[in-house]
């Protein structure tokens, strides 16, 4: 009986798997549409906007000159205030870096994983003004500190990779999923296997495993290339990048479910496109993708990690940037959210989802 | 077989068997159904057949058969239906039918659209549930047995869907699975005549070709019996003659067929044994030449002589028998 079963599964997973490779349109948003978005954040880092620099105040003469020199550039938009209050300001990312007079003039920046590319912009711009002024104007000393508020010093690469890992992988599996579903249904293909004696169970599982490993075989590749391309930099090397790719896989499962859920509630797949959208886009817009959720006003942030993307994010990064270990606490922590996230989505699929073989 | 629907036919109604004999004598000049119907020599005159009538003709066989079935069991029915009732919230679709097919033989269920052929059959199938009634297959209740009866049936489908991007081998290999046996799909495919085909997705074939493969991917199990709802709807003349000798030739291999149509030439060509149906009723059920000697004797004429040929057959004159995939 076992065995029987056990032979469906791997009939439904064979077929799936190839079914879903040989369909250029998933090949695109699973694998050429995240590329995209890694390639153009990897150039992200030297593109020119304007940073917030805070000052404090100072009657140094060696200060003053220095200030007004920035002033007298269009890049930066300049802050005036006292030291411990721009340095809060700096800590929720408000500000890109503080130059202060403390005997020797300090520039303290932070490498807000978010925003690493400012900080390093930054740092090049005060210098660069720093010796374009006149000897006597010049500070004598100057001393750059960068602090980290959050992880390490990177690249933004490093930081938004995960991110668009985990927004490419949510949206394949609620999509992809819901979709092939909805047309296996509609194209009659699950009426003709409900003639059959073949049960619902492999049948689920059988394509639920084609979808994680066609999912997990394009965040390989993307990965790969993003080491190899664009400089993608994991903090713990190779250990780091086997423990994404485990949180990636239990992502994946959880996510599924999503799919199911849609895949249970709309009728055709004119509904189950709109509906994936509903279920991902916020998630992808709040949940970190791109910038730090630290970054948000409060009541947003406190929205912001509600959310399972949040979650899977903030467990990809915590390994990836901060180089903690899958098992440890904070992680955990996430890993753990993420899994009660997955309780609830799959107790509402089985109401909401049924194959009927 | 056919003395079984012999005994029925005396058993249940005298009228019935010699209305046959009457129109026997009339319709020699129908030169294909030759087979052992019109033996009877009992003179009566023809009678009107009313509903009512004809339902007790049918309920009155079911019971004759169950009764043989007790000491002549090779006999037994392969699939016996009793009372079956499909009622959608005020409609009912299928209105207490009853009948029985004998094994090996092609049963047509013929009736115009909408008449409940469609869904008798899937309930039969066990595709979708039935309000009330009981269906039998090899013996065996299909409510109380689903899982056996779907391996010892095979079903085509009015409309079915496969994998998108799966091949036809592929999709064989997914139902040899399903059905847990080894099998050698190009083999299947020669039956079916799509050898040269094996490579392409279903919805990369023709018309005729997906009926064709529809049958392929019924025949994986070795069923017993077959269901085949309207297999040539909308086939050119050319696959559907195609398609008729694909069925006789299941027949042969021993398999019992149940098919649905609305084409009449199609129910002559091919079926032993014919239920009508219309608008969720059996009207009759007998063997072909009985249906039309039975209306005959009720002193029916065609409204204009009958022409040596007929338009398809100037179809199939001009344009060959060949099939064209």
């Amino acid at each position: 009986m076992n065995r029987v079963l056990f032979r469906q599964f791997w009939g439904f997973f064979v077929v799936a798997l190839k079914s879903s490779f040989r369909n250029p349109s998933a090949l695109f948003f699973g694998f050429f549409f995240p590329l995209v978005f890694i390639f153009s954040f990897a150039f992200f880092d030297n593109s020119a906007t304007t940073y917030n620099l805070g000052i404090t105040t100072s009657d140094v003469p060696s200060h003053l000159s220095y200030t007004r020199a920035l002033e007298n550039t269009d890049v930066f938009t300049i802050t005036y205030g006292d030291k411990e209050d721009l340095l809060k300001k700096l800590e929720i990312s408000n500000l890109d870096a503080v130059v202060s007079y403390n005997g020797v003039l300090e520039v303290e920046v932070t490498t807000n994983r978010s925003k690493t590319q400012n900080s390093t912009a930054v740092l090049s711009i005060l210098s660069a003004i720093n010796d374009k002024l006149s000897l006597q104007d010049r500070p004598t000393i100057y001393n750059i500190q960068q602090k980290s508020l959050v992880g390490r010093s990177g690249k933004y690469i490093d930081f938004v990779l995960p991110g668009i890992l985990g927004f490419s992988i949510m949206s394949a599996a609620i999509s992809a999923t819901s979709f092939s579903f909805v047309s296996l249904k509609n194209s009659l293909t699950l009426k003709r296997l409900f003639a059959t004696p073949a049960k619902s169970m492999p049948f689920i599982a059988g394509h639920s495993l084609a979808r994680i490993v066609v999912s997990l075989s394009q965040n390989l590749l993307l990965l790969f290339l993003a080491v190899v391309f664009f400089d993608y930099n994991p903090q713990g090397g190779f250990t780091s990048l086997l423990q994404m790719l485990v949180i990636i896989t239990f992502g994946l499962v959880v996510f599924l479910g999503l799919g199911y859920i849609v895949a249970g509630v709309s009728k055709n797949e004119d509904q189950a496109g709109p509906l994936s959208n509903i279920i991902s886009l916020p998630q992808f817009l709040l949940a970190g993708t791109f910038f730090s959720v630290d970054s948000m006003p409060g009541w947003l942030q406190a929205i912001a990690k509600l959310l399972p993307l949040y979650n899977f994010n903030e467990a990809m990064r915590l390994v990836s940037l901060d180089g903690l270990p899958l098992w440890s606490g904070q992680v955990g922590i996430q890993i753990g959210f993420l899994s009660l996230w997955g309780i609830i989505i799959y107790l509402l699929a089985s109401k909401l989802f049924s194959v009927k073989l | 077989m056919a003395k079984v629907t012999k005994a029925k036919n005396t058993n249940s109604k005298e009228l019935k068997s010699s209305s046959k004999s009457v129109s026997g004598v009339e319709s020699k000049n129908t030169a294909k159904r030759n087979k052992k119907s019109s033996k009877d020599v009992a003179s009566k005159p023809p009678v009107k057949l009313k509903l009512s009538e004809k339902t007790e003709v049918t309920k009155s066989s079911a019971q004759t058969t169950t009764r043989k079935r007790a000491y002549v069991k090779k006999d037994r029915p392969i699939i016996q239906v009793k009372k079956l009732v499909k009622k959608y919230n005020n409609v009912t679709a299928v209105d207490s039918i009853s009948f029985d097919v004998k094994k090996g033989e092609i049963f047509g269920i013929l009736g115009p659209n909408g008449a409940g052929k469609t869904t008798t059959i899937e309930m039969i199938e066990t595709i979708i549930p039935k309000t009330s009634g009981q269906i039998f297959i090899d013996g065996l209740n299909v409510d109380t047995y689903p899982d056996h009866v779907k391996k010892i049936v095979g079903i085509q489908l009015q409309n079915s869907g496969f994998y998108p991007r799966i091949n036809l081998i592929e999709t064989l290999d997914l139902f040899a699975d399903i059905y847990d046996v080894d099998i050698s799909p190009m083999e299947l495919l020669k039956t079916v005549d799509l050898d040269h085909k094996a490579k392409n997705t279903p919805s990369q074939l023709s018309g005729g070709q997906q009926k064709r493969f529809s049958i392929a991917c019924t025949l994986v199990s070795n069923p017993l019996i077959l269901f085949l709802d309207e297999p040539t709807t909308g086939l050119d003349p050319q696959a559907r003659r195609n398609l008729w000798d694909t069925i006789t030739n299941l027949k042969h291999r021993g398999k019992t067929i149940v098919l649905t149509t609305h084409y009449m030439d199609e129910a002559e060509a091919l079926c032993d044994r014919i239920a009508i149906m219309d608008d969720g009723h059996l009207l009759e059920i007998n063997t072909t030449e009985a249906l039309v000697d039975n209306l005959l004797a009720k002193g029916f004429k065609r409204p204009e002589p009958k022409l040596g040929a007929t338009l398809e057959d100037v179809f199939l004159h001009l344009t060959g028998k060949q099939l064209r995939e």
